[in-house]
């Protein structure tokens, strides 16, 4: 259980400890380490990674070049004529690809793709003209139609397009050559090279994983890499409402929006910097309470369901995994219009005399705030109850046996059996639960649409109980403010994914993975 | 196989082109046009008309479905499959024309606009040099509904008799204070000014003298106006709500006492009512800070038909939006909707005047408003912050404290303009 290798403290000394002075201990050191944790990452993961890379990168030039100086003509010819070296080797199924590839690649980049990198590379498209109306030779009044120009977001998409195009090209290029080299080696050591026959059998046998995984991977560059690539290059234009192709063109702006997300602000006024560390900061406490307030609480309901003497256990299931059969969204909505100033516990509160005024369950700052994080137990501790029911009767009997023979307590029995055995089991749920609740769009959406807006000056529509992605949604479908909303995004995306990481490889669960094996 | 699929590829080239020239012969022209749900009934037959009045040309005219406050989200992705004519209302209009929504009006059209109708209405359409829209309403705005056995016509006049009738026959005055559209109203109504200037989409200059006194009191427009505004809104008849059911709850639970809203709300309100029911102008309302009594303002809005610059048929869009917004089909749309109409004429008749939400709203605008202009969507984030700050603020508290929040909102409000250089 001790980390050794940042352990002050001997294992004696370690072992020699009260209960509490353990957890104080454990507790302490946690979050000593984390700094280093997160240093570490940077430090150490990613200058390894980068190297790797970097290693690669420089593999290929090492094997192209040793094509170059070894190679015959043939091979030679190929770096211009691709397939050639193929080709002329036999291997005319291939040869042929290739060059029809290349072939295709030119054709492409002369009459469109190179058109469209030129607009893509900055100014000098045309406007769009306004329509409007012109007196005639006699006097009457004539409609022009607005003349539509280069519209930048259509320039956008097939710059990208025609970027991932030359990324493809350059790649078939490179595996042209190789294959080319390699297979003048064969020729050379008396080996036989693989026909069409061959190549097509490979596809269904030492190739199949190739097979296999062409149309997900297909999938995932038109479905997600391409989107994401898009967007992060929407973060370096002033595509806003003051700019919407195909009336108002927009342009590349470099950093500008980071520059307003990190302190900065837009014309419209916002502080985008100081509004995005508010919600930030929100968005974390929310998490954090969010995630362990149902899985703590919903480990209590499990363990007491699950305790030996309790009656009608079917029933106590059955009924906490009533709220799951109730879709999540129709219980918050209902939540908010039964908690609303005038909704129907309020009401009923000032019928009963209790409040002679409305609670603002919902309205105030820390009272929506609070009231939240309540309405978000009710829906997710049946779910940890659910998981956590599942691994408390897969723990093994006999060690509660042995514990209790031993003469150990029932908390006892919790904190050194229970505990470690479902924190062991579900660290990765409790991260992947965390990390979804940074993005948790449903529960504020629905329940406070963000509400109440802030009252300070420069928050520009944001509200109290906003999370990123909430604040997010509000600044794409109400600001249309492309651009920061595409630098906040890869903000969310950074800090997502660092903390995702960081914290799984550091849980106990990858680390001594064989421990309750 | 390849002959006979060149076959059938060229067969089909030359069958597309023969019904492409076939059609050609016909000139049908499709438009579509754009209405909110409740007029739907109604614009179906303004169209039948409309066809029947042009004879010589096919028309193929579609209706779809939009609110005058939904046309910007429906066709910002793409305006060019947006509708052709479309019901918009002023304050859409900045963002109507970013997405290049709106072609302008001939200047003959709009000279002979100025004839007939409201000039409040016709310049709502105003943006830059041009008139973007055909007004046909001049309704948007909000005034007093009461219940007529709880505030006399005499207490209808003052809001702070309004309030002690409410509190003292235990009744509720709802009114949506914190919301942007309301949040200045009572500061308007002091002689608060908010002026803003576009280049094209760009905001150029923003004037406003919410900070400033008027002569003869020490305390600003936005002072006096936002302390009323926390004064009714800290009041105990008081219920802060947009939301139209908790109207409909108040009126259903005889617990409605008065209401400020829009039109849109009146028949439900007389329904409810009955012989009770009543409107009234905004209230006056006398500050606590400087003991003077000013007129509560409202905005004043319209609603207007506007054509799609992408659209294919530009003239005959022109000509439908036209005709949809012309004196006659104001009266149908009055009759039929119940819509407070732009047209001069259609306002003075008889049967307009003698509708109670109608006149008073068109008084209202009238008497005491303010033109709802294209206000920049930060004007509408700043105001709502300060509106919900309102909510919340101790009315024992030195008023300086306000003025500088007021200082605050003025310079947001301005920074607005000082657009940094590109």
């Amino acid at each position: 259980m001790i980390n050794t290798e940042k352990s002050v403290i001997t294992e004696i000394e370690y072992l020699g400890m009260s209960g509490w002075e353990k957890f104080r201990y454990n507790f302490v050191s946690f979050f000593k380490r984390l700094p280093v944790t997160f240093l570490r990452f940077f430090t150490v993961t990613i200058p390894a990674l980068a190297l790797r890379f970097w290693r690669a990168f420089l593999g290929i030039f090492r094997k192209i070049g040793i094509a170059a100086k070894n190679g015959d003509w043939k091979t030679r010819l190929s770096f211009v004529i691709m397939g050639f070296g193929q080709f002329t080797r036999g291997q005319v199924m291939r040869g042929l690809f290739y060059l029809l590839f290349e072939v295709l690649f030119i054709l492409f980049m002369v009459f469109f793709g190179a058109g469209q990198l030129a607009l893509f590379g900055g100014p000098g498209y045309t406007e769009t003209t306004e329509a409007g109306w012109v007196i005639g030779p006699d006097g009457s009044e004539i409609y022009v139609q607005s003349a539509v120009g280069d519209n930048s977001l259509l320039v956008l998409l097939y710059g990208i397009l025609t970027i991932f195009f030359i990324i493809a090209f350059v790649y078939a290029w490179y595996s042209n050559v190789k294959a080319a080299y390699f297979a003048q080696e064969m020729k050379e050591a008396g080996q036989r090279l693989p026909d069409a026959r061959d190549d097509l059998h490979a596809f269904a046998d030492s190739q199949y994983h190739k097979t296999l995984l062409a149309i997900p991977l297909l999938g995932l560059v038109i479905f997600t890499i391409f989107p994401i690539v898009f967007m992060v290059f929407i973060a370096f234009t002033n595509y806003d409402m003051e700019h919407m192709p195909p009336a108002h063109l927009f342009s590349w702006v470099g950093f500008e929006n980071f520059r307003a997300v990190f302190g900065g602000s837009l014309s419209g006024g916002t502080q985008f910097g100081v509004v995005f560390g508010k919600i930030l900061l929100w968005t974390v406490i929310w998490a954090f309470f969010a995630t362990f307030s149902n899985y703590l609480l919903g480990m209590v309901v499990a363990i007491m369901i699950n305790k030996k003497g309790i009656k009608l256990k079917k029933l106590w299931r059955t009924v906490l995994i009533m709220t799951v059969a109730v879709p999540q969204f129709v219980s918050l909505l209902l939540m908010s219009q039964m908690l609303g100033d005038y909704g129907i516990v309020n009401s009923l509160l000032q019928k009963w005399g209790l409040t002679s005024a409305p609670i603002h369950f919902l309205t105030d700052s820390m009272g929506a705030k609070v009231t939240i994080i309540v309405v978000n137990m009710w829906i997710g501790i049946p779910y940890t109850m659910l998981m956590v029911s599942g691994i408390l009767m897969n723990i093994p009997a006999d060690l509660y046996e042995s514990a209790r023979i031993d003469g150990a307590s029932a908390i006892r029995q919790y904190f050194k059996i229970t505990l470690p055995y479902v924190l062991h089991v579900t660290t990765p749920y409790l991260i992947s639960n965390f990390v979804g609740n940074l993005n948790n769009f449903g529960v504020i959406y629905l329940l406070t649409g963000g509400a109440p807006v802030m009252t300070a000056v420069g928050t520009g529509g944001a509200g109290e109980t906003d999370l990123l992605i909430t604040w997010l949604y509000k600044l794409i479908m109400d600001k249309k403010l492309y651009g920061v909303a595409s630098v906040i995004s890869i903000l969310m995306f950074l800090i997502t994914g660092i903390i995702s990481l960081v914290t799984y490889n550091r849980s106990a669960s990858v680390k001594n993975e064989e421990d309750f094996m | 196989m390849k002959k006979i699929l060149s076959i059938i590829a060229c067969g089909a080239l030359a069958a597309s082109s023969i019904v492409g020239f076939a059609a050609c012969g016909e000139e049908e022209k499709g438009l579509t046009v754009w209405a909110p749900s409740a007029q739907q009934d109604s614009i179906k037959q303004m169209i039948e008309q409309f066809k029947t009045e042009n004879p010589d040309i096919k028309y193929e005219i579609n209706v779809g479905v939009c609110g005058e406050g939904d046309g910007y989200s429906m066709m910002s992705t793409d305006p060019q499959s947006g509708a052709d004519v479309f019901a918009y209302a002023n304050d859409q209009i900045v963002n109507l024309y970013s997405i290049g929504a709106l072609s302008p009006l001939a200047p003959s059209t709009v000279t002979a606009l100025k004839q007939t109708d409201n000039n409040t209405a016709v310049e709502s359409g105003k943006l830059g040099d041009n008139y973007y829209g055909y007004p046909y309403a001049a309704d948007n705005g909000f005034f007093l509904y009461y219940n007529k056995s709880v505030v006399s016509a005499e207490d209808a006049k003052d809001i702070d008799k309004i309030l002690d009738a409410c509190e003292k026959a235990g009744k509720q005055f709802i009114f949506e204070g914190g919301n942007s559209w309301y949040a200045l109203s009572l500061a308007y109504g002091a002689g608060g000014k908010y002026e803003v200037t576009y280049e094209g989409t760009q905001v150029t200059k923003v004037e406003t003298n919410l900070d400033q006194c008027p002569s003869g009191s020490e305390y600003s427009y936005g002072q006096l106006g936002g302390y009323e505004l926390a004064h009714i809104m800290q009041r105990g008849a008081f219920v802060l709500t947009g939301d139209d059911t908790i109207i409909d709850n108040a009126l259903t639970g005889g617990t409605f006492g008065a209401c400020i809203r829009g039109t849109w709300k009146g028949d439900a309100i007389k329904n409810a009512l009955g012989d009770n029911y009543a409107a009234g102008l905004l209230p006056s309302w006398t500050s606590d800070l400087d003991g003077k009594t000013y007129q509560w303002y409202s905005f004043a809005g319209c609603k207007l038909f506007g054509v799609n610059s992408y659209s294919k048929h530009p003239e005959d869009a022109h000509k439908l939006a036209a005709f949809l917004s012309s004196e006659k089909m104001q009266e149908k749309r009055f009759d039929d909707n119940g819509i407070g109409p732009s047209n001069l004429k259609v306002a003075a008749l008889d049967k307009v005047q003698s509708n109670i939400a109608v006149a008073t709203m068109m008084k209202q605008i009238a008497d005491a408003s303010v033109i709802q202009t294209a206000m920049p969507s930060s004007y509408w984030d700043e105001v709502g912050a300060f509106g919900e700050a309102m909510k919340s603020l101790d009315l024992t508290a030195n008023p300086d404290d306000l003025q500088a929040r007021i200082v605050q909102l003025v310079e947001a409000l301005k920074a607005n303009g000082a657009t940094p250089a590109e």
